[in-house]
């Protein structure tokens, strides 16, 4: 995952990316670039904003966040539930299921294509049509 | 006749009718004869357009019976338009690109075709002063229709032509650069055919799609006005405007835009609803965010909804509420996405809208 891809489904918290990437030695390069986001950003630094993050990073990030995402079975992750008998996952555990790009597509825009042979066999019983 | 020359031996015009009056009829295509060969039901005051005899041109209204007012001003800016030399065919065919395939109304469409010609003076240093006069009595009907909410250069041109100030060339190429005068040819017909429909009662026929679109805000079923569900980064809290892809509609199509196919990355655009109705841009199109493109707060601050649209051929779109900030993400009832559908009908378009909760 991209270092603006993390920023953005973490919400611009910044400061706590910043302190965790503080905590480990092999992280610590990455610290300055969340506490200089903002001029990456302005600047348009594309090398700096789309320098894709060590996974053992990502996976302490995501194992951090309050976040929940959910599988409806009908081949869609969502930001939200559509059926009671969806399954509420947390980002980490979505990362490991679904890959890094379903897990910051459901978070930015709400939903994630996971699976498109599900989609008719699943559709009707999760009452979508 | 102040139009064409009649010839009383022959029977005939001795010019061609610029006018296709009524496309579905082969007789329209005969130029020379002289009310579609028909004198036993119809009159022809100009030379230009069959009406029946109980119309009578009396201030520019039509009795009962139907049949096209305004002759006198129509023949004026025939002549107008044959003494300027130009050519009608290219914004003619522009304005039914835009606006009149998608019409079923034959009565609206003769209309249309009629006055699109005045559409044409794309390329002309100046307009004639009758072809100016009467394209501010066009404008101002268009104006009281309510159909000029939209393209600037459209509204400037429109209103340039109200207060009788001339065309400059230099006006005339920019519109002509960024394809205004096509829209002023939709914009004229529509607004011509909106002035004739509330005099004449020209309603479409049940299941018939109305050319006849005015500007109409969004309806409160799509939801009220609401911030970003989700914080706002650095640069996502700018506004684009028209220069930066911009466009927004309460009537009409949409200008210019990529076709594609539903989820080809290059021709997404981003769509919101908002006080100036349907707003669209180009996702792709760059901004000092996160990641060095537009998103949903980039077009609105505040919006009803948002989502992602593909415009195809044949005013088709394909939409989606696919916006973590105004979509579905963000919470959106299964009645507003079906107002939502609604309106973008409205402004013209064959809709297929994805369910909520998917993409």
């Amino acid at each position: 995952m991209k270092l603006w891809q993390l920023v953005t489904i973490t919400e611009g918290n910044l400061h706590r990316l910043a302190a965790l990437a503080e905590t480990q030695q092999e992280w610590r390069g990455i610290a300055p670039l969340f506490n200089r986001f903002d001029v990456l950003v302005e600047t348009q630094d594309r090398a700096a904003l789309d320098a894709e993050l060590p996974a053992s990073f990502l996976r302490q990030a995501l194992a951090e966040s309050t976040k929940c995402l959910f599988n409806s079975k009908d081949g869609w992750l969502r930001s939200w539930p559509m059926s009671p008998r969806d399954e509420s996952l947390s980002l980490l555990d979505s990362l490991d299921r679904f890959g890094e790009n379903a897990v910051f597509t459901a978070v930015d825009t709400g939903v994630s294509e996971i699976c498109r042979e599900c989609r008719d066999t699943d559709s009707k019983s999760a009452g979508l049509e | 006749m102040n139009g064409r020359i009649y010839d009383p031996l022959l029977g005939r015009f001795l010019s061609a009718d610029l006018i296709v009056q009524s496309p579905a009829s082969l007789q329209s295509y005969n130029r020379y004869s002289y009310v579609l060969n028909n004198p036993l039901t119809s009159i022809d005051e100009n030379g230009f357009q069959a009406v029946p005899p109980n119309c009578a041109p009396l201030a520019g209204m039509c009795g009962p019976g139907g049949g096209v007012v305004l002759n006198a001003q129509l023949g004026e800016a025939m002549s107008a338009a044959q003494q300027a030399g130009m050519n009608p065919q290219k914004v003619v065919t522009a304005a039914m690109d835009e606006d009149f395939r998608r019409n079923t109304n034959e009565q609206a469409k003769e209309v249309i075709t009629a006055y699109s010609i005045l559409g044409s003076f794309a390329g002309a240093s100046a307009l004639s002063v009758p072809a100016r006069g009467l394209m501010g009595v066009l404008l101002n009907a268009g104006v009281d229709a309510g159909v000029f909410g939209g393209t600037g250069y459209v509204r400037t041109v429109g209103h340039n032509a109200i207060d009788g100030k001339p065309l400059t060339q230099g006006a005339a190429e920019t519109a002509v650069k960024e394809g205004a005068w096509a829209a002023l040819g939709g914009a004229l017909a529509r607004g011509v055919a909106k002035f004739f429909g509330r005099i004449e009662g020209t309603a479409p026929k049940t299941g018939e799609t109305s050319a006849l679109r005015t500007n109409t805000a969004p309806p409160s079923e799509i939801g009220a006005l609401r911030g970003p569900a989700r914080s706002v980064g650095p640069g996502e809290g700018i506004l684009i405007g028209p220069s930066q892809g911009l466009q927004s509609r309460q009537a009409g199509l949409f200008e210019n835009v990529k076709m594609g196919e539903h989820g080809d990355k290059a021709t997404k655009y981003l769509w919101t609803v908002d006080n100036r109705g349907v707003n669209i841009a180009l996702e792709q199109t760059p901004m000092a965010t996160s990641r060095g493109t537009i998103v949903h707060t980039n077009i609105s601050s505040e919006a009803s909804i948002g989502g992602e649209a593909w415009f195809g051929p044949n005013n088709t779109v394909t939409i989606n509420a696919g916006s973590g900030r105004f979509g579905d993400g963000a919470g959106v009832a299964a009645s507003q996405w079906e107002a939502t559908r609604k309106y973008w009908e409205s402004l013209g378009y064959n809709v297929n809208a994805i369910p909520l909760g998917q993409r």
